[in-house]
């Protein structure tokens, strides 16, 4: 199992099916992905494309009845290395249930999601839960771990930490929660952090200040960060590198500049001309992407695209599953178009 | 022709104070101020966007002049084509029943906004069939026209809400509010709940209907690059006030309150080159039961003076088109939307 001296994580051809009563779900469909050490991924895309199903399967959260079917998922760590010394494991041979890998979330790997109160007890005070997670992966006290618990709130911008690590989380306003909810993912100083849709449901400058708050942490802590959204203007602000995927798969990937300025896949080209962007004068009619996306049961055959694409190649892109095409600097794109 | 004319809706102080009750036993009575002495006017044919973040009050205004909420004090005037001025908020039963013909709403929700119960056809009939307006073949005649229009098949009218994807029940909703042929419209947070493309899809449908059926929208959204994109004219709301009103490309580039300025700066630009400065508020927005004196963005404001926290702006047109609250919106040099 080998990861290149500059990745955090590679995930390898994952597939994730879900086997329910109405049929087969394949939520994943042979992914790959690379996050590189102290840098942001994004990955964007709508409705069922398998970005909050990837978030999870990394950290073995994927709900009843889904399940990782193939594929790995390695990661550069040192929890429950025989020799302590940092190794590479496969997240998707662990047992879901075993002790390395209840070290391995919040040790190593976190998560914030949308709703801030996912994340939290309602029947606990912040303090406990933020002492807790400490004390899962660190043998100190109690005391101390608040100590540490009122520190980290302060330094994501709640004021009187010392006073508020005693409320309950329904005592917090939504973007308190929501830094809150950074604090606990961050206490532990993981390599890795999965922002899933954090901002979303944030007031636009609540959003701003969340932004702000993600960049100045990393600034201090270096981990990497799994940024998962449907909105691509937060995308071109905070990631370094994007994914764009489509019904469980992974349409194009590269450098935020690459993909914002030299979009390659039609999806991807269509999805950015959808996009309100304000334009005073210069304002164009929105291009529309026509049809729906497909209900993840009726999946298309070859392309999942083809079916909404303005360039299908009659023949070819509904039978055929398109292999990725290089276009340097990390850069590729599963298109026909490119394969011919 | 007067400048009166050209004016669909005026607004004019209008106030909504909701009654709560708190501490132990509810003893403690106390008012939200969800619309606190709102005043705007949306022209006729035009876009009329309201924006504002949470507790701005901004649904609660779209409400208040469809007559879906009483309001507590104020006027809202309505010059319909071929009927003499009126104000909706003192209309009676017999009143209000017509003025629905002129006046709708569409809904955020896809999903809960329809009724599940109902086949696609009631839900588009329900309109028709409650005012007495059509009945038999008049009536399928008009659900299939106005079905056509949001591009909805015959298929499609025999079929329940849950066999449909969220854009396909939002054009449901959509053929709903327009099967009377109202004047205006009212979209609360219409497209917020769809995926991009989906989102606009609508948005392309919204106008196109717009310019077929000479609709006038009141767009109420808290997305700002879909605001600036579909909209004519623009209204701010913070905390149950509203704090400026523009043509969007005004309110945009040039906007003259400080809460304004604070919007733009924080809006993501699509563009990875571009790097955000964006004005950081301190704090949070307040709550609308204790909002603070005087100016009630003053706490948060960085350019805010003694006198902001003792008098209450007023609300003025301080460039012809453009009007603010603020007692120094004449001489801040703010910054607009940098792109």
């Amino acid at each position: 199992m080998e990861l290149a001296a500059e990745e955090l994580i590679r995930i390898n051809q994952l597939k994730v099916k879900f086997p329910l009563d109405e049929g087969t779900v394949q939520a994943l469909d042979g992914i790959d992905m690379s996050i590189k050490k102290g840098k942001v991924l994004g990955v964007v895309g709508e409705s069922g494309c398998g970005k909050s199903i990837t978030a999870r399967s990394i950290l073995r959260i994927i709900p009843a009845p889904g399940k990782i079917d193939e594929g790995e998922i390695l990661l550069r760590t040192k929890i429950g290395s025989p020799d302590g010394k940092e190794y590479v494991i496969d997240l998707a041979k662990i047992d879901p249930e075993s002790e390395l890998l209840r070290q391995i979330r919040w040790g190593e790997v976190s998560m914030i999601f949308q709703e801030p109160m996912t994340s939290f007890s309602s029947y606990h005070t912040l303090g406990d839960q933020i002492s807790e997670a400490i004390m899962v992966h660190k043998d100190i006290t109690k005391k101390d771990a608040i100590a540490l618990a009122i520190k980290m709130l302060e330094r994501v911008g709640i004021p009187n930490a010392a006073t508020r690590v005693k409320q309950y989380p329904h005592e917090f306003s939504g973007g308190m929660r929501q830094r809150a909810m950074i604090a606990m993912a961050l206490i532990c100083n993981p390599s890795l952090l999965i922002a899933d849709e954090p901002t979303t449901s944030l007031d636009v400058t609540i959003q701003a200040q969340m932004l702000e708050l993600m960049r100045d942490l990393r600034k201090d802590f270096g981990s990497s960060v799994l940024f998962i959204t449907h909105n691509m203007g937060v995308i071109a602000q905070i990631a370094d590198e994007v994914c764009v995927m489509y019904l469980g798969s992974i349409v194009e990937k590269g450098l935020v500049s690459e993909i914002f300025h030299n979009p390659k896949h039609p999806y991807t080209v269509d999805l950015l001309q959808a996009i309100p962007k304000i334009s005073g004068s210069k304002k164009k009619r929105l291009v529309a992407i026509e049809g729906n996306v497909p209900s993840p049961f009726e999946k298309p055959g070859g392309c999942p695209f083809h079916p909404r694409c303005t360039r299908m190649i009659k023949g070819v892109c509904e039978v055929q599953v398109p292999m990725p095409t290089d276009f340097g600097n990390g850069h590729t794109a599963q298109c026909h178009l490119f394969h011919q | 022709m007067t400048e009166d004319n050209h004016k669909l809706i005026e607004v004019k102080q209008l106030r909504k104070y909701f009654p709560i009750r708190m501490g132990t036993f509810g003893t403690s009575k106390k008012v939200v101020k969800a619309v606190d002495d709102v005043s705007f006017y949306i022209n006729r044919g035009e876009t009329f966007g309201l924006v504002g973040e949470s507790g701005s009050g901004k649904t609660t205004t779209g409400r208040l002049i469809l007559r879906a909420y009483e309001a507590t004090f104020g006027e809202a005037i309505y010059n319909l084509p071929g009927k003499e001025p009126f104000d909706v908020l003192k209309l009676d039963k017999k009143e209000l029943k017509d003025f629905r013909k002129h006046a709708q709403m569409i809904f955020q929700d896809p999903y809960s906004s329809l009724n599940p119960r109902m086949t696609v056809r009631d839900i588009i009939a329900e309109p028709l069939v409650a005012t007495q307006s059509a009945a038999g073949d008049e009536l399928t005649r008009r659900i299939s026209d106005t079905a056509k229009l949001c591009q909805l098949s015959i298929e499609h009218l025999r079929r329940y809400p849950h066999a449909f994807s969220g854009g396909q029940r939002q054009r449901i909703g959509i053929a709903r509010a327009l099967v009377l042929r109202p004047d205006f419209i009212v979209c609360d947070e219409a497209v917020s709940a769809l995926d991009v493309s989906i989102q606009a899809q609508i948005l392309n449908l919204l106008k196109d209907l717009q310019t077929e059926l000479n609709l006038t929208y009141l767009f109420i959204a808290h997305d700002l690059s879909v605001v600036e994109h579909i909209c004519d004219r623009v209204g701010v709301m913070y905390l149950g006030r509203i704090v400026e009103m523009a043509k969007t490309d005004e309110l945009f580039y040039n906007p003259i309150h400080p809460y304004s300025e604070a919007l733009m700066s924080a809006i993501p630009a699509a563009e990875p080159d571009i790097v955000m400065k964006p004005i950081m508020l301190s704090g949070e927005i307040p709550s609308p039961i204790d909002p603070p004196s005087g100016c009630t963005f003053h706490p948060r404001c960085k350019y805010a003076k003694e006198i902001c926290s003792t008098s209450v702006p007023e609300w003025k047109e301080e460039i012809p088109g453009h009007f603010a609250a603020c007692h120094f919106a004449h001489e801040l040099k703010l910054k607009g939307f940098a792109a």
